[in-house]
């Protein structure tokens, strides 16, 4: 999932036909003619309540105001970017989100009359949740239901018909997850306008968008372990644990956290088998910044060849990859198990084929082991 | 009996002539899964393990009245597959490809759905009928025929829980894996009526995860079923909102609880036997089984 900040969402709704107030990304020349909004670039929620949003009369006041927040702390992150937009003079605030729904696994466009505050604080029947069967796509039926819902002026029922639409088909033509407008505000003129924009975009879509950069979210870990082709997660502990399949990963946390024991680094191998031992070795040297006491490779495969992971091994000692004294528990279950057995011959490692003991053995000799070191930093 | 795939199954595989669709038809023949031959665009007339290939789905359901299709195509041609697939009357489809873009799994489950085709998948492992048809990226070698269900949302949690089961003298009726995205063809609702109304199956192991609600609903049902189903939810131990290798793991803080441990509670509930780690399925099982007899 990629999530955009504001001011990029606003700009691929407006690419779709969605009304944006006029905006510039600070330190461009902000728009001129009337009072501002300095606005933090952060895709924490809760942005105006932590001091993310000012006011200001003139576009000097708006700059000064923007270059004391950008750099500034705003809850946990940093804000790397500030937009300064036309304050709008909102005659109602409506709140319209177009998603896929995975449990009805079909897009849906939620609606209310309740806008600017958080969905979720909204009760159930003061919001319209319309499917949208992709085979059909949004006919005019669905649009008429939404738009009554929303119940506009009669002068403004155009403008929000069509801005439905647009979100529609950018949430389709974008291949996004869900791009909720909260608020969608209603002005004097009768038009309609994103005042705010959260989109969030399916990665896994990326090969359609020629412009659209990968972006990970994480910690430099998670973001490295990305870049190798896996999934890793950070968390506190001296056991590093490297899994092929995403159930095989979650249960092998869950046995050793039930067993007393704690991971510092979870990876699933995920697409990485597909480059070689040489990948492999580059996953072992990066849970190797964790400075774990145990290395685990919990691996059973049904159909890639459990000999790439043995090289993988073989290549990281010789390269000095796996940090001092530290343990390797190896669990090899699968194709060409006994010729994978056999590189690891010389290799000073545990061996076994069974989930369980892999997993016991981990964290027996996590327990013994002496305090963590220092994790070393992940160059970006 | 069995579900969804058996000896009178009718096979074939999109994109048999790649490396993949190879080595399945490969492993196919060499342990008796019905493949009744395979399609890949423009290489039609030619031959792969002794069955024939095709050029269009079309043609290879017109010349071996097939009904059940293993595709591995790039993740990219994925949504045309599919396509072509239901277009061609096919009733069941596993669909192997991970990293399919979410409104292609969003437009293949309504099609599939509207043309009353069964999809398993995307991101599916598949589904295997011991000693009758495998459907599914598991060896033959490791699985033996009895009288247990499994479905699950993961192939290499499928793989440990046959792996327990069989240390335990136990086999599978089938096994069915609907795969990790958000989006899917099938849901758990719609696999165990067809284990409750199986002869061969005595109890059924359900793998779930986090993030969603398949296993809700399909808490839901258990309550109405006859036959016992053992519920093990993985990722009991997850931090919230990571994504954990499947696109659709990922447990959501907002809006209602889809946490492994609010599901398993769900499960409990609905009277079900349940597992909080894999070790704890195969005393659970024993202990539903029992309790039947």
């Amino acid at each position: 999932m990629i999530r955009l900040l504001e001011h990029e969402g606003k700009s691929l709704l407006a690419r779709n036909g969605v009304r944006i107030p006029r905006g510039a990304l600070y330190p461009a020349p902000p728009p001129g003619g009337g009072e501002l909004v300095v606005k933090a670039q952060v895709l924490a929620g809760g942005r105006g309540k932590a001091g993310g949003i000012k006011f200001a009369d003139n576009s000097a006041d708006a700059q000064a105001a923007a270059k004391k927040m950008l750099g500034s702390a705003l809850g946990a992150a940093k804000v790397a970017a500030v937009y300064i937009e036309e304050r709008l003079t909102i005659a109602q605030e409506y709140y319209l989100c177009a998603m896929v729904d995975r449990d009805l696994g079909m897009p849906v466009i939620l609606a209310s009359r309740d806008g600017g505050v958080e969905i979720e604080t909204v009760a159930a029947d003061r919001i319209l949740k319309r499917p949208v069967d992709p085979l059909l796509g949004l006919r005019p039926f669905m649009l008429d239901e939404v738009v009554r819902f929303l119940d506009p002026p009669e002068a403004a029922r155009a403008n929000l018909r069509a801005t439905v639409a647009s979100l529609y088909a950018a949430l389709v033509n974008e291949d996004a997850e869900l791009i909720e407008i909260n608020p969608l505000a209603l002005l004097a003129d009768n038009t309609v306008a994103a005042a705010d924009a959260k989109c969030m975009l399916d990665e896994d879509a990326g090969y359609r968008h020629a412009a659209r950069e990968d972006r990970f979210d994480g910690t430099p870990f998670e973001i490295a372990a990305r870049k190798l082709g896996t999934i890793g997660i950070e968390l506190e502990g001296n056991i590093a644990a490297i899994m092929n399949g995403a159930g095989m990963t979650m249960a092998t946390l869950d046995q050793i956290v039930a067993l007393g024991g704690r991971v510092g680094a979870l990876v699933e191998l995920h697409g990485a088998m597909a480059h070689g031992p040489e990948r492999i070795a580059e996953i072992i040297q990066l849970v190797g910044t964790q400075n774990p006491s145990v290395i685990l490779l919990n691996v059973y495969f049904q159909f890639r060849p459990l000999d790439t992971i043995a090289n993988g091994l073989l290549v990281a000692r010789d390269r000095g990859w796996l940090p001092a004294g530290c343990k390797v528990i190896v669990r090899f279950r699968g194709e060409m198990e006994q010729e994978a057995r056999t590189i690891l011959a010389g290799f000073d490692c545990t061996l076994t084929g069974v989930f369980e003991e892999a997993c016991t053995l981990a964290v027996e000799h996590a327990k013994a082991a002496p305090r963590p070191q220092q994790r070393a930093a992940i160059a970006s | 009996m069995s579900i969804l795939v058996d000896r009178s199954s009718r096979i074939l595989i999109q994109g048999i002539t790649g490396g993949t669709g190879r080595s399945y038809a490969k492993r196919m023949i060499k342990h008796g899964t019905p493949l009744v031959g395979g399609v890949s665009p423009g290489k039609g007339g030619e031959m792969v393990e002794g069955v024939p290939v095709f050029s269009t789905m079309r043609d290879a359901v017109a010349a071996t009245g097939a009904n059940a299709v293993l595709s591995a195509v790039p993740t990219e041609r994925a949504l045309d597959a599919a396509f072509e697939v239901v277009e061609a009357g096919i009733k069941l489809m596993v669909l192997y490809s991970e990293n399919v873009p979410l409104h292609d799994a969003v437009r293949m489950r309504a099609y599939a759905l509207a043309r009353g085709m069964r999809l398993l998948g995307p991101n599916s492992a598949g589904v295997i009928s011991p000693g009758k048809a495998n459907l599914a990226d598991i060896n033959d070698a490791n699985v033996v025929a009895g009288r247990i269900g499994i479905v699950s949302k993961s192939g290499t949690l499928s793989y440990e829980v046959i792996d327990s089961l069989q240390r335990n003298g136990m086999g599978e009726s089938s096994v069915v894996c609907l795969g990790g995205d958000r989006v899917l063809g099938t849901g758990y609702t719609d696999v165990l009526p067809l284990f409750e109304a199986d002869e061969e199956t005595a109890a059924i192991v359900l793998i779930g995860e986090p993030g969603g609600a398949l296993e809700y609903a399909a808490a839901e049902m258990a309550k109405t079923m006859k036959k016992p189903v053992v519920a093990y939810i993985t990722a009991q131990h997850a931090p919230p909102e990571k994504r954990l290798g499947h696109a659709g793991a990922i447990s959501s803080i907002a809006g209602a609880p889809t946490t492994a441990k609010e599901k398993l509670r769900a499960f409990r509930e609905a009277g079900c036997i349940t597992a909080a780690l894999l070790t704890d399925i195969v005393p659970a099982l024993n202990k539903a089984m029992a309790a039947v007899r």
